[in-house]
């Protein structure tokens, strides 16, 4: 298929939607994990038609398919030493060269004293971001994906703006304004521009997918704007990232 | 003009993320006094089925420890605010099971003295969207 620019989908409208541009799925075989390292990290390089950064969001099921999980759940938590509390997640990153890399994280379990292998299955969807460049369009795995059941989410506002972390110790702040009188639901990812542990550099990742400690990212929301901070823990380095932030009508 | 009715793009590659069910639950932290660096953990469980979809989290919490109050996006996990700026830390993850989004609600007692934490409520509100995989 020749390349299409996304601004011409039938969908779009006065008010766009969010616009699906392939989906994805396959299985991980991790090894149990040993705790070192930790964690365990197996990863899948996806060589998509897209020769850009996109949005995306994933799920995966560590039993068979029975219970989905969002990419970035089950995500494990230490406090007090070694206790771990949950053990293997997936993350997921939109490549400079438009492919998507997945990775499946299967720590080790300190609380129990054991580690686990699993078969773990994943589910992706890619969806523009703004700007998105002309693509060809990838596979999307079910015939009929429009059902007038579901709530179709309006975009309100779908912007970005550069946010720099100066360090050590201090959190910077980029405010988009919506100004809908209410707190309405969102989505942020970003891009940051030098590479720190878990983040390359230009590559796009979804906001929980933060670096383990150098920059962390979250996001709040308020009837008039919506906060992503970024706290830069412990080094001297100033770190920028472009922030998108798609803010929809819904609450 | 003669087309394939499987052809129609409705119904194809440009559709979005259908919001197909929403679910909230009211967790509340009760008021307690803290050792150094101890750390807490509550799970609030919020009736709501993951079956090939996407969840979207926004956790409001109340509490009266300043710089920790508001409406956070969870979607995974969040931290508000890390980096020992406030007396405690709070992070949320999460993950389904039975039928459940459950939310990992850690507190850590960064004060580096005893403690005594006020109440802290927290409101989830959680929705699903169901995508063409």
């Amino acid at each position: 298929m020749d390349p299409i620019n996304v601004k011409d989908f039938l969908l779009e409208s006065d008010d766009p939607i969010d616009n699906i541009i392939g989906t994805y799925d396959g299985t991980f075989s991790v090894n149990a994990a040993t705790g070192s390292p930790n964690p365990d990290i197996t990863t899948v390089n996806i060589k998509t038609g897209i020769t850009s950064t996109c949005f995306f969001q994933g799920i995966f099921s560590i039993d068979g398919g029975n219970t989905w999980q969002d990419f970035n759940a089950n995500l494990s938590t230490t406090r007090g030493g070694n206790i771990v509390v949950q053990t293997v997640t997936v993350v997921g990153e939109s490549v400079a060269d438009g492919s998507i890399s997945i990775s499946c994280l299967n720590y080790y379990d300190y609380t129990n004293s054991v580690g686990t292998a699993y078969t773990v299955l994943w589910k992706l969807v890619l969806f523009a971001r703004p700007n998105q460049p002309a693509l060809d369009l990838q596979p999307v795995g079910a015939d009929l994906s429009f059902n007038t059941d579901l709530n179709y989410q309006k975009i309100a506002s779908d912007t970005y703006q550069t946010l720099s972390a100066p360090g050590p110790g201090i959190t910077s702040v980029a405010t988009f304004p919506h100004n809908l009188g209410y707190k309405p639901k969102f989505r942020i990812f970003l891009d940051q521009s030098t590479d720190t542990l878990n983040l390359n550099s230009n590559n796009l990742y979804d906001i929980q997918t933060m670096s383990a400690g150098v920059i962390m990212y979250y996001a709040k929301v308020d009837t008039e704007n919506v906060y992503v901070y970024a706290y830069n823990g412990y080094s001297p380095t100033t770190y920028t990232a472009r922030i998108y932030a798609r803010i929809y009508y819904d609450s | 003009m003669t087309v394939n009715i499987t052809d129609f793009r409705l119904n194809s590659d440009a559709s979005g993320l259908g919001s197909s069910g929403t679910s909230s639950t009211t967790f509340v932290v009760p008021a307690q006094s803290l050792s150094t660096y101890q750390y807490l953990i509550y799970t609030a469980s919020i009736p709501l089925d993951n079956e090939n979809s996407i969840t979207t989290l926004l956790a409001d919490i109340s509490t009266t420890i300043a710089g920790i109050s508001g409406t956070y996006l969870v979607d995974g996990y969040t931290a508000c605010p890390p980096g020992g700026t406030t007396p405690i830390m709070l992070s949320i993850s999460t993950y389904y099971a039975n039928g459940n989004l459950n939310a990992l609600i850690l507190i850590n007692n960064n004060s580096g003295a005893t403690y005594n934490m006020p109440a802290i409520t927290i409101d989830f509100n959680a929705s699903v969207f169901s995508a063409p995989f």
